[in-house]
């Protein structure tokens, strides 16, 4: 199986697992929503300055809060030993780490559907 | 650092239906991994095939399939979600069917939509059993297979164990004492501290081995 298919195999399965567990998705929304409160509080809206830095930080916090959560995504596999059923699975193993990057990386959008647009809303 | 294994080396003919017996921490679960190329042996090599080696692990990978001492599945997804994800990394043509088609002979294609977070634990071996078997490997490695099983799921993983090495799967797994799947054994191998004692050898009697173990087993239960 090739890389981009065996990616979006785990993909699949990550958000499945999650939508049906919501362990994840629970803290980044939490998280998202932390930021865009600090954020408002800190930055005054009507500032041009905060319009023009705002989107970037959201990002940061945004990736940030995948890099998080690749962590407790990987701890998760130790229930029944699943990553064990993963590596021996015949594709490359890189795969499991971007299907579980990607996943992450959708995970806080489900709390901050497009982070651009949010902060550009709280800020 | 105590080591796993010392000094094993094992040569393992196609077709062969072989048997690891020992005591609890002999050895045969890291042997198992090591074959399974979840582990790599500190030293020493393993080749597969007539010499492929670990290089080759993902066309290896294909070949081989493992019921571990853990289920290997997710709790989250169905039975048939599982063995639909498994298909698909093993990139089988038509996955759904497969896994459909591998849930049958385990007896749970009744429950093929139910979360296996709600199975017990026999059931959960059915499915890690299926799993193993969904890509129809020509190598299987088997941890303890009967664990969790009642007897009429060991005299199904028997009955499918002793098909598949009728069709030529090369078949090796741990076990202790005797149990319905030993019925298809053709050679033995007992470790000890790491080190194979015993090995019936290929033509060789492997009850004779098995009966050893399970005496010696039977012996230090009683001493406990």
């Amino acid at each position: 199986m090739s890389l981009l298919g065996a990616t979006a195999t785990i993909l699949a399965k990550e958000l499945r697992t999650e939508f049906r567990s919501r362990e994840l998705l629970v803290t980044a929304f939490v998280f998202v929503l932390i930021v865009l409160v600090l954020f408002s509080f800190t930055f005054d809206p009507t500032s041009a300055e905060s319009r023009r830095f705002g989107p970037g930080l959201l990002w940061l916090a945004f990736l940030f809060a995948g890099s998080l959560m690749l962590q407790p995504a990987f701890l998760r596999e130790q229930t029944n030993d699943t990553l064990a059923g993963l590596r021996l699975a015949p594709i490359d193993p890189f795969s499991i780490l971007a299907g579980k990057m990607a996943a992450n990386f959708v995970f806080p959008a489900g709390g901050g559907t497009d982070p651009a647009s949010r902060v550009r809303g709280a800020v | 650092m105590r080591m796993a294994l010392r000094g094993v080396s094992l040569e393992i003919a196609s077709g062969e239906c072989v048997a690891l017996v020992g005591h609890n921490g002999s050895g045969k679960t890291t042997l198992l991994k090591i074959a399974a190329q979840l582990s790599r042996p500190s030293r020493g090599s393993v080749a597969f095939y007539s010499g492929q080696a670990l290089q080759e692990s993902i066309r290896v990978k294909a070949r081989i399939g493992m019921v571990a001492h853990h289920t290997l599945v997710y709790d989250e997804l169905t039975a048939e979600e599982n063995l639909i994800f498994f298909a698909k990394l093993f990139a089988l043509p038509n996955p759904v069917a497969r896994a459909r088609e591998s849930l049958v002979p385990v007896g749970l294609s009744r429950r093929s939509r139910d979360l296996v977070r709600t199975f017990s634990r026999g059931m959960r071996q059915r499915l890690a059993i299926a799993r193993a078997l969904v890509a129809s490997p020509q190598l299987l490695l088997l941890d303890e297979p009967a664990a969790g099983l009642d007897p009429d799921g060991q005299q199904w993983l028997g009955e499918t164990l002793a098909n598949l090495h009728s069709a030529g799967c090369t078949i090796l797994m741990s076990t202790h004492g005797r149990n319905e799947t030993q019925a298809s054994v053709t050679r033995a191998i007992r470790l000890e501290g790491g080190q194979v004692t015993h090995d019936s050898g290929s033509g060789g009697d492997p009850f004779g081995v098995l009966a050893h173990a399970a005496a010696g087993e039977t012996a230090q239960q009683g001493a406990l």
